[in-house]
């Protein structure tokens, strides 16, 4: 589980999802060939990934990930379209693609120039429609009993970690 | 005059620059008016100006230090503008786009071409300076230090930025196109050729 759970928080993951959503964009670094797969929300904290090391910060480039695409939209707001997706090239032979995955979410792949834009743009979209189902079941579904273990064990190695540091 | 006017007194200032006097103004005053300092700035002003007029716009009693605004400098500026011009418009008619901007990097506007409408706004040329400054950052950590674009798409219109000398930034905004790649060379193109103005472009911000 990560963050804090609320049932119907669209901002929690529990283990199970994250399971799901690392085997989507698993399956979608093998097909199609990109480097790196972050799964981010719009706040810029990150969801999922796959692929290589982040060559920085993790934080960091989640957040400008975030803000890349929150530039995007904005634009896209002013000239009245819906969906807006963004490519940035950088330099000669890599590539970052950011698309919207959700309501909440932004799917950012790492590729190069070897990869066939349009082929990739066609997986990340299969992608974002099996990431969607699994934010649409753990928003509707009823939490497992495994889950909810899960969380009691958390919480009790949160309180006797507390304890062996306050008595 | 005195007679004419009938006024009791008449004041003659000279008009003197650089210790120098090269004029003079003669006042014909009605009966009893109060003659203050205030007058004798307004004085000194219309002196000024007169002065600037009669010395191609020099400005008077400018400091020697400071950069005279030359007109030499400002038919250079004047053609940076004109040349600058010219490849937006050539780019316009290539691309067949609704818009083409050329912005600082904090996204004020240096020159732009096309259609008036939202995204020859401020706040459009400020979204897409931000957006441009996170996507190089991006950029910046997967090892790009060269010239890097940004192409943004949507449901029906599409913004290409680049950059040019590594100061300001190109826009492109487009509709669908049968051949989204040659926007992108000639976008690419018309850049290079910018950035042989840069420092013209540079002067004219100064300016």
């Amino acid at each position: 589980m990560s963050r804090t759970a609320t049932q119907g928080d669209p901002s929690v993951f529990y283990a199970r999802d994250v399971h799901q959503l690392n085997l989507v964009l698993g399956k979608f670094l093998r097909r199609s060939g990109a480097d790196t797969v972050l799964l981010v929300d719009e706040a810029g904290h990150l969801t999922a990934r796959q692929g290589e090391t982040s060559p920085a910060s993790e934080d960091t480039i989640t957040a400008l990930v975030a803000g890349t695409y929150a530039a995007s939209r904005a634009m896209a707001q002013m000239l009245g379209s819906e969906e807006f997706s963004s490519l940035v090239r950088c330099g000669t032979d890599r590539k970052i693609m950011i698309l919207r995955a959700g309501d909440h979410a932004l799917l950012a792949v790492a590729f190069t120039s070897q990869v066939a834009v349009s082929l990739l743009r066609t997986y990340a979209l299969e992608a974002i429609r099996k990431v969607c189902a699994v934010f649409e079941r753990r928003l509707r579904g009823p939490r497992d009993s495994e889950e909810q273990i899960q969380g009691q064990r958390f919480d009790s190695e949160i309180d006797s970690a507390l304890s062996d540091v306050f008595g | 005059m005195a007679r004419t006017l009938q006024t009791p007194e008449t004041f003659a200032f000279p008009l003197i620059a650089r210790g120098k006097a090269f004029g003079a103004i003669t006042l014909y005053l009605g009966k009893g008016y109060p003659f203050e300092e205030a007058d004798v700035r307004g004085l000194q002003a219309i002196g000024n100006v007169l002065f600037a007029a009669n010395n191609r716009g020099e400005a008077f009693g400018a400091a020697e230090a400071a950069v005279p605004v030359t007109s030499e400098k400002l038919r250079a500026y004047q053609e940076t503008l004109e040349k600058v011009g010219k490849i937006l418009d050539e780019l316009l008619f290539l691309t067949d786009a609704r818009a083409v901007l050329l912005l600082d990097s904090q996204g004020d506007f240096i020159s732009k071409r096309g259609e008036e409408s939202m995204y020859s706004s401020n706040d459009f040329a400020t979204v897409v300076a931000s957006g441009f400054a996170a996507s190089r950052r991006l950029a910046g950590f997967y090892g790009s230090q060269q010239t890097h674009t940004v192409l943004h798409e949507g449901d029906r219109d599409n913004v290409f930025v680049i950059e040019v000398a590594e100061r300001a930034l190109l826009a492109v905004i487009f509709r669908d196109h049968g051949a989204p790649a040659l926007i992108l060379r000639w976008t690419a193109s018309a850049a290079g050729r910018l950035a042989r103005h840069y420092q013209s472009l540079t002067e004219a911000r100064v300016l």
